[in-house]
C-alpha cells in the first residue's frame, strides 16, 4: 500500500486510546481491529474517512471464518518493529491451509482491497500452478477441460515451445 | 427399431409423430423398448415427465437409448461414450448391432441414389447428436469448474501474471477459462523465455511481445543454466550449450529430425519485434535481460537498445558484444538507466573499453546506482572514471575482471561516490594486489566508505604480491581483516581464500540484511515497482575457461 501512512503516524497519541473498529461478517459475526490495522484495507480506509465507523462495518462478502483470519493478518502486518524475516515467516505460516481458504482468503482481500494480502495469496495459487503439465493443473483443481478436440489442438499450436 | 428407422429414412422431412412416453433407457430388450416406443408415439396420452418436451423430443429420448442397446461392433471413442462399458463386452454375443441394421436399411434402398441419402442422412444425424452433446458436455464442465476454480476472470488474471511464460503456456492449456486469462495483456507485463534448453525461436518471442500490448514492463530472453550451486559464488553466469553437462539431452542431431518444425533458436534479429510498429514496444521496456543468445551480435543488440529509451535494469550475459559498443549504446539510447550487469561470453579478452566510452557514459547515466561488469579487462583508470563519475552508485561488482589491481579504490572513501557506496565485489579478480586491498581496508577501517555494507575480496588464487601478481598471497598480515570486522560490525566482509595456502581468513560475518543478493538484484532508492525476487538460478562453474585463463 503505497499511499497508507505508516502504522506509527495512524496511532493515537498517548493519551487516547486506540480506536477500534467493528467488523460484521456475513453471518452476523462481529469483530474489533485496530484502526492501524484497518487502514491496511483500502475498503475499510474509506468507510473511516467517511467517519462511518460508529457502528459495525457490515462485510457482506466475507464470512465470520475468514474475516477472523484477515483481521489477524491486518494486525501483524500494522504491529511496529517486525523485521522483514520472520514477517514473511509468518506469511509463510499463515497461507498454509487448504486450497478452498487460500481462494477465500483472495476473494476477500479482493474485496477489502488489502494488497499484501492478495499479492501473497495469489502468489500462493500460482506456486501451486508453477511448473505443472495442463493435466496436473486440472488434477490439481479438479478442473474439467471443456475444449473442443480442435481447440484444444489449436491452443498447443499456438504455445507449442512450451510443450516440446 | 428396423421400422422405426425405416420411417424416418424414407421421409424427407422429420416424420410427423404423436405424443410419446419416453422409453426408459434400461430396457430389458431393444427390440421390446422400441416396440414400446413406438406404440406410446402413436396414443396422444399426456406423459408423466414434462410437457416441454415436444413430440421430436419424445422420438428422440428413445432413440437415444439405443446406445445402451446396440452398442456399434467397431469400438470407436465416440460410440463408447454413450454406450456402458459392460454391454461393450457382451456385443459380440448380440445379433442386433447398429451396423448391421444399417446394412439391412441400405439393402432395402435398390437405388443407388436412396442408398447416398440415406448415408448422408445418417452422417448429419450423427454429428449432429455428437455436437450437440459436446457441447451440453462443455457446458456441463464449465458449471463444474466455476465452482472448482472460485476466482473470477480479473483475479484468475492476476494469478496468471506471477507466472513464468511456460507455465503461462501450460494454464492455457488446461481448460478455456485460463486460456482466456492467459490471454490477457497483464500476463505478459513481465515476459520471461529463459529456458534451460533451447525451446524459444524468434516467432515466439514475437507472439509474447504482441500479447503484452501496452502492459509490457520486462523482457527475459536465452540460456540459463538450472541452479546447481549454493549461493556466494560468482561464478560466471557465461555458458556454452556444447560444454554442458545440463543439456546432455539435447542433440543438434534432433533440429534436422523436427520435420517441418522451425527450429528453437534464436537468431540476431529475435529483438526486432521492439523495433515494430514505431518501437511501440520498446519504448515500454524497463528491464532486458539476454542470456547465451550465440547468434546476437553487437550490431543487432544496438539496434534493440536503439528503441530502449526507457531501459531502468540491462543484464547481458554471454553474448558475443563487445563492452566499448555496448556501452556507448547505452550511453547514447538509454539516460534513464540505474542498473547494468554485464558478463563477458570470453572471460578476459575483452579490452575493449575506453576512456572516453566510461566519461561518456557517467555523463549520460547520472541515475546508474548498479553496475556490475564481469570478466573483462578493466584498467584501474577507467573504472575510476566510473566508479567517481556515477554520483549515485551503490552497488559495485567487477568480479573476474584482468588488470584491474585495486588501484582505483585510492582515495576514494571521502567522495561523494565514496559515501554511497554500499556493496564492493571484486571477487577473484587475478591483478587485485594484496597492498590496494589493504589500503582500501585501512580507509574503511578510518571511517571512510560511511554506507559501505558488504565487500567480497575473496579469490580461489589468493591475491597478487606485490610486485609480480603472479607470486600470490593467501594469508595476509598486511591487511587488517580483524580489525575490520572489529571496527565496522556494520560491514559484510568475505575474504575466502583456498587453505592450502595457508589458514582461510574468512571473517565472521556480521548481520546480514537479506536484501542484498549477490547477483545484483535491482535495488532502487525510490523504490521502483518492479520488486524481483531473489533469483534462485545459480550458476555452475566451467572448467573450460578456468583452464583457458590458467593455460
Amino acid at each position: 500500500m503505497s499511499s497508507s501512512p505508516p502504522p506509527s503516524s495512524a496511532a493515537a497519541s498517548p493519551s487516547c486510546p486506540k480506536k477500534m473498529i467493528a467488523l460484521r461478517s456475513s453471518d452476523g459475526e462481529t469483530f474489533e481491529i485496530e484502526e492501524a490495522a484497518a487502514l491496511q484495507s483500502k475498503t475499510l480506509e474509506n468507510m473511516i474517512d467517511e467517519d462511518c465507523a460508529g457502528t459495525p462495518i457490515p462485510l457482506p462478502n466475507v464470512t465470520g471464518k475468514i474475516l477472523a483470519k484477515v483481521v489477524e493478518f491486518c494486525s501483524k502486518h500494522a504491529e511496529p518493529g517486525v523485521d522483514d524475516e520472520s514477517l514473511r515467516a509468518w506469511d509463510a505460516e499463515f497461507v498454509n491451509v487448504e486450497q478452498a481458504t487460500v481462494f477465500d482468503y483472495i476473494l476477500a482481500a479482493n474485496f477489502l482491497e488489502i494488497p499484501t494480502l492478495l499479492n501473497l495469496t495469489c502468489n500462493v495459487v500460482a506456486d501451486m500452478i508453477r511448473g505443472k503439465t495442463p493435466d496436473e493443473i486440472r488434477k490439481f483443481f479438479n478442473i474439467k477441460s471443456i475444449f473442443s478436440p480442435e481447440e484444444e489442438e489449436e491452443v498447443r499450436r499456438e504455445n507449442h515451445w512450451a510443450f516440446e | 427399431m428396423d421400422a422405426l428407422l425405416f420411417r424416418t429414412a424414407t421421409a424427407p422431412s422429420p416424420p410427423p409423430m404423436a405424443n410419446k412416453r419416453p422409453c426408459p433407457s434400461s430396457s430389458p430388450s431393444p427390440a421390446a423398448a422400441l416396440a414400446a416406443a413406438v406404440a406410446a408415439a402413436a396414443s396422444s396420452s399426456s406423459s408423466s415427465s414434462s410437457s416441454a418436451f415436444g413430440q421430436i423430443d419424445h422420438l428422440f429420448d428413445a432413440f437415444l437409448s439405443l446406445a445402451d442397446s446396440f452398442p456399434s461392433s467397431s469400438s470407436s471413442s465416440s460410440s463408447s461414450s454413450l454406450s456402458s462399458s459392460s454391454s461393450s463386452s457382451s456385443s459380440s454375443s448380440r445379433s442386433h448391432s447398429i451396423d448391421l441394421s444399417f446394412d439391412r436399411l441400405l439393402d432395402a434402398r435398390t437405388s443407388d441414389r436412396d442408398q447416398a441419402l440415406l448415408i448422408d442422412r445418417a452422417l448429419r444425424l450423427g454429428s449432429a447428436i455428437t455436437e450437440a452433446a459436446r457441447r451440453s458436455a462443455r457446458k456441463r464442465a464449465a458449471k463444474h469448474n466455476s465452482v472448482a476454480w472460485a476466482l473470477p476472470p480479473d483475479l484468475t488474471t492476476k494469478v496468471f501474471s506471477m507466472l513464468d511464460s511456460q507455465s503461462l503456456c501450460y494454464a492455457a492449456a488446461t481448460c478455456s477459462l485460463f486460456n482466456k486469462c492467459a490471454m490477457d495483456p497483464l500476463c505478459y507485463t513481465n515476459i520471461d523465455l529463459t529456458t534451460v534448453v533451447p525451446k524459444v525461436n524468434n516467432a515466439v518471442v514475437s507472439t509474447m511481445i504482441q500479447r503484452a500490448g501496452r502492459a509490457l514492463q520486462s523482457l527475459k530472453l536465452g540460456i540459463v543454466p538450472g541452479p546447481t550451486m549454493s549461493p556466494g559464488s560468482s561464478q560466471p553466469l557465461v555458458y556454452t550449450i556444447r560444454s554442458s553437462v545440463d543439456v546432455s539431452n539435447f542433440s543438434w542431431n534432433d533440429k534436422k529430425t523436427r520435420q517441418g518444425k522451425e527450429s528453437p533458436i534464436l537468431t540476431r534479429t529475435c529483438l526486432s519485434p521492439l523495433s515494430a510498429d514505431g518501437s511501440a514496444a520498446g519504448i515500454l521496456l524497463r528491464r532486458l535481460h539476454l542470456y547465451n543468445i550465440e547468434r546476437m551480435d553487437s550490431a543487432s543488440l544496438c539496434t534493440a537498445l536503439s528503441v530502449c529509451c526507457s531501459l531502468v535494469d540491462l543484464e547481458i550475459v554471454g553474448l558475443h558484444v563487445e563492452l566499448r559498443q555496448l556501452l556507448t549504446s547505452v550511453g547514447l539510447n538509454c539516460p534513464l538507466i540505474e542498473r547494468l550487469f554485464f558478463e563477458s561470453s570470453k572471460t578476459g579478452r575483452d579490452d575493449s573499453l575506453k576512456s572516453p566510452t566510461c566519461v561518456e557514459l557517467v555523463n549520460r547515466c547520472p541515475h546508474m546506482t548498479s553496475l556490475s561488469l564481469r570478466g573483462f579487462k578493466l584498467h584501474d583508470c577507467k573504472v575510476r572514471t566510473l566508479v567517481k563519475g556515477f554520483r549515485k552508485l551503490r552497488y559495485v561488482d567487477f568480479s573476474t575482471s584482468y588488470s584491474i589491481t585495486g588501484n582505483f579504490l585510492r582515495n576514494l572513501g571521502s567522495t561523494s561516490t565514496g559515501t554511497l557506496l554500499e556493496v564492493l565485489i571484486l571477487r577473484d579478480c587475478m591483478h587485485l594486489k594484496e597492498m590496494e586491498v589493504a589500503r582500501f581496508l585501512t580507509a574503511v577501517l578510518a571511517g571512510d566508505f560511511k554506507c559501505l555494507r558488504h565487500v567480497d575480496i575473496s579469490n580461489k588464487e589468493g591475491l597478487a604480491s606485490e610486485g609480480d601478481w603472479y607470486n600470490r598471497s593467501y594469508t595476509s598480515s598486511v591487511i587488517p581483516f580483524k580489525e575490520v570486522v572489529e571496527g565496522r560490525p556494520d560491514i559484510c566482509l568475505l575474504a575466502d581464500f583456498p587453505s592450502e595456502g595457508g589458514s582461510s581468513a574468512t571473517s565472521s560475518l556480521s548481520s546480514y540484511p537479506s536484501r542484498w543478493c549477490h547477483f545484483g538484484q535491482v535495488l532502487t532508492a525510490d523504490g521502483c515497482d518492479m520488486k524481483e525476487r531473489p533469483n534462485p538460478r545459480l550458476v555452475c562453474l566451467l572448467p573450460e575457461l578456468w583452464k583457458f585463463v590458467y593455460g
